[in-house]
């Protein structure tokens, strides 16, 4: 109500102001007396020029009659536009005066369409104060975060805040809570499980040093810990390791159970395939040995980083992947890198394809061609810096050559 | 709730605009002064109004109101309130808003000082400066509103990018526009007086404040960016010739020629024609810049907005507004009629020489900045224009602009005596000659034109001073004498004088440090020395910092001279909280000879850091020489002359000379 009761006021004052001009009496143009100034300043300057030695006599002269013969003419001019008078517009005015008297109407129903007057303000401070029962997911988490900020200490806070973050996609500070409230709280093998599958997620599925390190140490704290073996399996298979991870595989399958039966059996099925298509390929093409030695398998870890722009077409994608059978599945997926690369070649501005496309071959196992990619992004780049800090950033990550 | 109320009052405005763009033109055509009279109430309304809609904005950011979609996507809860401002405009929409309301500001202005205008005049002007208003408010709301609303709100917004949080950069945009904007009203003028077909003198004269003060808060803008991308980016570089810093300093180039034509015009009435033509495309730059930054056609920090829909409505208003008062000048320009006649040799002369130089060298940048971009859409190829192409079309029309500099106000209008000038120059030029020898003596290294530009600079600086000393004839009178000229002076005059003597200072900076840099790229252990540029530089090593939102490593590094220890460097590698991207600040030392700067590398694997260590002489100069031309223009803009056109007009002098006609 408040709303509008200001933008009542706001219009009322506009339409005072807008029209009071149209209803005040005429006014005599003051047009021609402050042109004559403007002259008189000027013939006052040549005086003073002279006086200077900057004009000549002969040329102060000169300058004087010209500026003479240009008052004149303007004065001639204004008295033939003089003539027009005033009193033949009076209707047109009034249609002004209404047109401006609506302004308020159109400009609410301007406003009615790109508006949002039902929803109140949020600022950060008042959402502190709402009432729990009020108060939306996003306000809690921002009033715990506010807590912590000036209670960074409380490890009970970061404990409570870390699993929320990870569900809601916010993986990097949900790593940075999981490891706070450890510090904090003592070690869990929950809170160290927790940090391990921040990180996978915050680096689309890639086991990275510290990852392998969190599950090293929960595998001490609690050696039964499946999930913990199943990854080093697939950080070793991403570090290039086929056979080994394959025999890890082959071992944890006989004591496993769902939900880790089904991945490892996946993961098996995936490798076979891959074994089969890559020999297929080297038979066939000759030259192909090479590639089907490099080749390797996508890792377990494909997850979707939600947030992420290209999120729902990988989303489809991987569905329908996950529908294909085996052979097929690893073709697809290789030919959907060759687009990409395809795309890329074509068309090198776009950095997230660049970065796709690199970790793309880093999760195939192919190093050499994940280092090709990324010299070829650097040099697409070459004068954006901030693109350039990115593949950098990338590259530490991926722990590629720079 | 403020949010709203914002939001209204940019609807508002927008129909304001529309009511102040077509009412008054009306009025001046059917010769209705109560029509015309509408311009000035609506011009405040619209001023008004805009400035709500920006406080209304303002709020939601230093609330950190994330229920308000801009203020998710730029700003963040921890952010320090200084940057929670700037964030209003350290983005797309934001700095869309600012634009309107600098337009806005510049309008009322006129509504306000402008009493003395010719009412037909006036009324003109403010409608097409509504119309240019209409069409950014409408680009506004219907492809980059900054009002639109989340619900439900998150719980943090996303943050500002880093390097954007920086004290200079937070007021580089607010100048930039109110140069680019300010270059409206000279559009406004140009196309309002084309409209009348009518032009004269005292047109010009009411032009040239207008002019003075874009230019001013353009050249002051350029400036700040340029010392901004000095100290941030890290690579101890002041100026880059990226498109984006073209597209600021395009308008510049034509500003300034503009405003040197239009001096033509006021005291001469002659260069008309093309003094129209200069305050069309000179505000058709500006636009150019506002698309080249706003659509995203460039990839660089600036184009915050990578959005086809936007780009394609921004390249509509440029096309409107060019091809408008372009059009429009070729259907009037054969209406004005010349006047003044002038010798080559002249006060005009030079002055048009100025023009010639000026507007060839903004074409050369035009070029080399839009070329690549039109070549990579036609073809696709990629290819980029850089410092050697602009060295060497750009730098060649800069030496004979700056060796005619010094004579131009020393001749006088209509026919000059170039020997005369000449003979009044002769104590700057043996100066620089002295300073070219002395610097080739103490450097002793190429390059070897290098000396040739400190000491055009040197010249064109000391024949700023020798203007003043001709003009006061001190030495020629008694020294009292020359005392009471120099008080009597027109404060124009010192204007003149000052921005030449910036002009002259910049090129000394700008030659210096380009030949004279010293650099060195190593790594360094914590206890290690190294010399540059007789300086000791001792590292003192590494150590961790947090600061409001972001972590840093500090580098330590000790500065000596002849064993004293002249300063302290902590250059710094920052990675900012939210987003988490990381910066680089430099540790700089400024002295009188020129700068120190130390950028802190990576870590080494096999231990140390790489460090980059720069020795940038005379750098400040550049930025000093903006500060002077900045400066020059307020003493300028202060002169009686210029005001008579606009408020209290000034009779007093008038009235005694008056009896000479």
């Amino acid at each position: 109500m408040v709303l509008w009761i200001l933008f009542a006021m706001l219009a009322a004052a506009v339409v005072w102001a807008v029209t009071r001009p149209l209803l005040a009496r005429s006014a005599a143009d003051p047009a021609a007396d402050s042109e004559l100034a403007v002259y008189r300043d000027q013939l006052a300057e040549i005086e003073t020029e002279r006086a200077q030695g900057l004009l000549g006599e002969a040329e102060a002269e000169g300058a004087r009659v010209e500026l003479a013969r240009r008052l004149i003419r303007r004065s001639e001019e204004a008295n033939k536009l003089a003539g027009d008078g005033a009193a033949k517009t009076s209707a047109a005015r009034k249609a002004v005066l209404y047109l401006g008297s609506a302004l308020p109407v159109i400009g609410i129903a301007v406003y009615l369409g790109v508006g949002s007057p039902q929803l109140p303000g949020r600022p950060y401070g008042f959402r502190m104060d709402v009432p729990v029962e009020q108060a939306t997911a996003s306000d809690l988490v921002a009033r715990v975060e506010e807590h912590l900020r000036a209670n960074p200490e409380d490890g009970r806070g970061w404990d409570v805040l870390a699993p929320v973050y990870l569900r809601l996609g916010r993986f990097n500070q949900a790593a940075d809570a999981f490891q706070r409230a450890n510090q904090l709280l003592g070690e869990s093998p929950g809170r160290i499980a927790g940090y391990a599958r921040s990180m996978i997620m915050a680096q689309n599925g890639v086991v990275s040093e510290p990852v392998r390190r969190a599950y090293e140490r929960l595998k001490v704290l609690d050696p039964k810990a499946m999930e913990a073996e199943v990854w080093l399996a697939i950080g070793r298979e991403q570090d290039g390791d086929r056979k080994g991870a394959e025999a890890e595989f082959r071992r944890l399958l006989a004591t496993a159970e769902d939900p880790w039966k089904t991945v490892l059996t996946t993961r098996l099925e995936q490798m076979a395939a891959q074994q089969a298509d890559a020999g297929a390929r080297a038979r066939n093409a000759p030259g192909g040995a090479a590639a089907a030695q490099t080749e390797r398998s996508p890792a377990g870890g494909e997850t979707v980083r939600p947030g992420d722009s290209a999120a729902p077409a990988a989303a489809v994608d991987a569905n329908e992947i996950a529908a294909l059978d085996p052979a097929q599945r690893a073709q697809r997926i290789a030919q959907m890198v060759q687009g990409l690369a395809a795309r890329l070649k074509e068309n090198g501005s776009d950095l997230d394809g660049w970065k796709r496309l690199v970790r793309s071959y880093v999760v195939l196992g192919q190093r050499n061609d994940a280092q090709t990619a990324l010299t070829d992004a650097r040099s697409n780049f070459a004068t954006d810096r901030q693109a350039l800090t990115e593949l950098n950033e990338l590259a530490q990550t991926l722990e590629l050559g720079s | 709730m403020v949010v709203e109320l914002g939001h209204f009052a940019l609807v508002l405005a927008l129909l304001v605009a529309i009511f102040q763009m077509l009412v008054p033109f009306y009025g001046s055509r059917v010769g209705d002064d109560r029509m015309m009279a509408v311009a000035d109430p609506a011009a405040i309304c619209q001023l008004g109004l805009l400035s709500l809609a920006f406080l209304c904005l303002t709020i939601a950011y230093v609330s950190s109101d994330f229920s308000v979609a801009n203020v998710v996507a730029n700003s963040h809860s921890t952010k320090p309130l200084i940057y929670r401002i700037s964030g209003v405009w350290g983005n797309h929409e934001g700095s869309m808003l600012l634009w309107v309301l600098i337009l806005a500001l510049f309008g009322a202005a006129v509504a306000a000082f402008g009493r003395n205008l010719p009412a037909s005049l006036k009324a003109n002007v403010l409608s097409v400066q509504a119309s240019i208003a209409v069409a950014f408010m409408l680009f506004i709301l219907l492809t980059s509103n900054p009002f639109l609303r989340l619900d439900p709100p998150p719980a943090d917004g996303n943050g500002l990018n880093p390097i954007l949080q920086d004290p200079a950069l937070a007021f580089h945009p607010p100048f930039l526009y109110a140069g680019y904007v300010g270059f409206s009203i000279a559009y406004s003028f140009a196309v309002a007086a084309l409209i009348d077909g009518r032009i004269d003198a005292a047109w010009a004269r009411w032009v040239r404040p207008w002019t003075l003060a874009a230019w001013m808060f353009l050249t002051l803008g350029i400036a700040m960016g340029s010392w901004w991308a000095y100290y941030e980016l890290g690579w101890g570089g002041w100026w880059f010739w990226d498109p984006v810093e073209n597209a600021s300093f395009m308008p510049w180039l034509a500003g300034t020629a503009l405003l040197h034509s239009a001096l033509v015009m006021e005291k001469r009435d002659a260069l008309k024609v093309w003094t129209v033509l200069l305050a069309i495309l000179t505000f058709s730059l500006s636009l150019m810049g506002t698309f080249l930054v706003r659509s995203g056609i460039l990839t660089s920090v600036h184009a915050f907005a990578v959005d086809p829909q936007r780009g394609v409505f921004v390249l509509a208003i440029m096309a409107l507004f060019t091809g408008g008062g372009l059009a429009m000048f070729a259907l009037r320009a054969s209406d004005l009629r010349q006047g003044g006649i002038f010798a080559p040799i002249s006060r005009e002369g030079s002055l048009v020489l100025n023009n010639i130089l000026l507007t060839t060298a903004c074409a050369t940048v035009f070029i080399g900045t839009l070329y690549p971009l039109a070549l990579e859409s036609l073809t696709g190829a990629k290819i980029s224009v850089g410092a050697p192409y602009f060295d060497w079309t750009f730098g060649p029309l800069m030496v004979p602009l700056l060796m005619a500099l010094p004579f131009g106000p020393l001749l006088a209008w209509k026919r000059g005596d170039i020997l005369g000038a000449a003979q009044r120059l002769m104590v700057a030029m043996l100066v620089a000659v002295v300073v070219m020898a002395a610097t080739l003596a103490v450097m002793q290294r190429g390059p070897w034109l290098a000396p040739f530009g400190v000491a055009l600079g040197v010249f064109v600086m000391l024949g700023a001073v020798s203007e003043i000393v001709w003009r006061i004839r001190l030495g020629d009178v008694p020294f009292s004498d020359a005392m009471r000229r120099l008080i009597n002076l027109p404060r124009s005059a010192f204007g003149t004088a000052l921005a030449h003597f910036g002009v002259g200072m910049l090129v000394v900076g700008v030659v210096a440090t380009s030949a004279y840099r010293q650099e060195k790229i190593l790594v360094m252990k914590a206890g290690e020395t190294t010399s540059i540029a007789g300086y000791e530089v001792t590292f003192r090593g590494v150590a961790p910092r947090t600061g409001p939102n972001y972590r840093e490593e500090v580098a330590m590094f000790d500065a000596y001279r002849g064993g004293t220890l002249v300063s302290h460097l902590e250059p710094a590698r920052r990675v900012y909280d939210m987003p988490p991207e990381p910066t680089t600040e430099a540790g700089i030392h400024a002295g009188w000879r020129g700068d120190l700067y130390v950028v802190l590398g990576d870590t080494q694997q096999a231990g140390g850091h790489a460090i980059r260590i720069y020795f940038n002489p005379m750098v400040r100069f550049i930025w000093l020489g903006a500060v002077v031309m900045f400066i020059a223009g307020a003493v300028s803009l202060s002169d009686r002359r210029l005001r008579v056109g606009a408020p209290g007009r000034a009779r007093r002098s008038v009235a005694a000379a008056a009896p000479a006609e």
